[in-house]
């Protein structure tokens, strides 16, 4: 019954644990194939190469990160704000068409 | 020349659960600023959700302003160019650029999500309709019978 409890418990938090997994992998590709990427033309230009470490402390490897992340809370900002008030008719992701403004979920 | 790239499904609903009467919201008599608290405290539990994604985004929308900032100014030494100022670099082409490409990919996910789900499946997913209910019921009442009335 312990053990069937540290399951469930896992269990009931594996889709966040999945995107979390998800995300640290793409994470650490961005940061690898970034370095690479950045070597090549810094050895094409004559200039010094970086390490992985000194490539996620640089402004490009932030700049590429938050640039898609911003759009990626902006995007769920918009289907939770705006099906608020706008309907696609047989969406899930909408309410039913004449369900009023005020009612909250699916 | 960066990467678009994104992919997030989105939890479908607004969340926040419909509690009308806080139950310690009740007391008639208590005074303006007591009320003023619990109004802003229902407002924020009401409002929670869009809150919190208003704020990550202007975050990173701030963090990526100011990295693109320091990585158009290396761009501009390596190439011996002048350093450019925060509000002229937000008028460059490489900001606007940055940005849009990434909302265009958005919405372009966002709007095609929420039509594909209109007529696609995945039989399982908590994102998709059932595709054992056909003609859903429940979604979309705007028929024949509830059209003329405007």
């Amino acid at each position: 019954v312990k053990k069937g409890g540290l399951v469930c418990k896992v269990y009931s938090h594996s889709l966040s644990i999945a995107f979390a997994i998800l995300f640290a992998l793409s994470f650490a590709g961005h940061a690898l194939w970034g370095v690479k990427a950045y070597n090549r033309e810094a050895v094409q230009h004559g200039e010094s190469v970086r390490s992985v470490w000194e490539y996620i402390g640089s402004s490009q490897f932030w700049f590429e990160s938050f640039q898609n992340w911003q759009s990626e809370f902006l995007a769920i900002l918009a289907i939770v704000v705006l099906s608020i008030w706008l309907r696609e008719k047989g969406s899930p992701e909408s309410k039913s068409v004449m369900a009023p403004h005020s009612k909250t979920g699916g | 020349m960066t990467k678009v790239g994104s992919r997030h499904r989105p939890t479908s609903q607004p969340q926040p659960p419909r509690s009308r009467n806080h139950p310690t919201s009740r007391s008639p008599q208590g005074n303006s600023r007591h009320q003023d608290q619990q109004q802003t405290g229902k407002f924020v539990r009401d409002n929670g959700l869009s809150l919190v994604l208003v704020g990550l985004f202007v975050l990173f929308l701030v963090g990526q302003t100011f990295s693109g900032w320091l990585h158009y100014n290396e761009g501009q030494q390596q190439h011996r160019q002048p350093q450019v100022g925060l509000f002229e670099y937000i008028r460059t082409g490489s900001y606007g650029e940055a940005v849009f490409e990434n909302w265009e990919s958005e919405f372009l996910q966002m709007g095609l999500y929420v039509l594909l789900t209109t007529f696609l499946f995945q039989r399982g997913s908590a994102e998709s309709k059932d595709p054992d209910k056909s003609d859903e019921p429940e979604t979309g009442g705007f028929d024949a019978e509830d059209a003329p009335r405007g």
